[in-house]
């Protein structure tokens, strides 16, 4: 196996210069082409005109797959068993069957990351009784864009723990389709459901 | 060179690991060997039962001295489509998918 150190160097196509260019291989964080994650300090070779990532080397390739894998890696969160109940009945309001937890969730959280649905007051929530309880059950989430999405939530809820982030989120979907009834949220869940039923 | 030529030297940089990825300056999620999803083994394998029919090359449009190959071909029901080029003494991989 032929292995590659920083410093090497090589000629590769760039697409940026759209040439065949001189490479050097140097530590970059390099993101994946559908944004759903990056990988870090990763060996790539990078064109020495436009500093573009030109190349890949095959050494890398495991760093790669571990980064998707952690992305791909189930979520687990144990919560109060009524954050599953008040989840079941957010389901069945949606008319969608309970077997769309995951996927309502996920979605759930992708609009509120990208500010679809504002995320204010997601961390009063946590102070109500209802976030009160033993955790008692298992609440699994996967999905590539999730840990970006909690991360970013996180940022904006100032909110470190990914538990009570989780709990907060199940109470404002709680609060958005059970109390208030909000139509605007109800309807963009319901296109969710549609396309994932 | 032709086609026997050109399969044994990409088989050949496969077995040496003289290869790497083309990128264009992120990570293409869609080369399978680039991301882990198919071992260096099996597009080897794939590869090799390729045949003359499967196989066809053109100049880059960067350096027309330099040939794109491209295979396409079946294995186990997944059409495969397999593009590379090398510059010796490395193949680097432009797409790797089915």
């Amino acid at each position: 196996m032929k292995i590659l150190k920083v410093g090497d160097t090589q000629k590769a196509a760039c697409n940026s210069c759209e040439a065949f260019t001189n490479v050097t291989f140097k530590l970059r964080d390099v993101p994946f082409s559908d944004a759903s994650g990056t990988v870090k300090n990763v060996l790539v070779g990078v064109c020495d005109q436009c500093d573009s990532v030109a190349v890949l080397p095959h050494q890398s390739t495991p760093a790669v797959k571990k980064q998707l894998e952690v992305q791909r890696k189930a979520l687990e969160s144990r919560v109060p068993a009524h954050m599953i109940d008040i989840l079941n009945l957010v389901c069945v309001e949606l008319s969608g069957g309970t077997e769309f937890i995951p996927g309502l969730m996920k979605h759930y959280i992708h609009l509120l990351s990208n500010n679809e649905i504002p995320s204010q007051g997601i961390p009063k929530l946590l102070n109500s009784d209802l976030a009160k309880g033993k955790a008692e059950k298992r609440l699994s989430l996967k999905g590539r864009f999730l840990v970006d999405d909690l991360n970013h939530l996180k940022e904006i809820t100032n909110i470190k723990s990914t538990t009570d982030l989780i709990k907060g989120i199940v109470l404002r979907m709680y609060d958005d389709v059970l109390v208030k009834k909000n139509k605007r949220t109800i309807k963009k869940l319901k296109m969710i459901i549609a396309a994932i039923a | 060179m032709g086609f026997k030529e050109v399969k044994s030297k990409v088989i050949a940089c496969l077995d040496t690991g003289h290869i790497s990825h083309e990128e264009r300056n992120d990570i293409n999620i869609k080369n399978l060997l680039s991301t882990g999803v198919v071992s260096v083994s099996e597009v080897a394998h794939i590869i090799g039962l390729s045949k003359g029919f499967n196989y066809s090359s053109s100049p880059h449009h960067f350096d027309t001295t330099i040939d794109v190959h491209l295979i396409k071909t079946t294995v186990s029901g997944k059409i495969w489509y397999i593009k590379w080029y090398v510059v010796e003494p490395d193949s680097v991989f432009i797409s790797v998918h089915h």
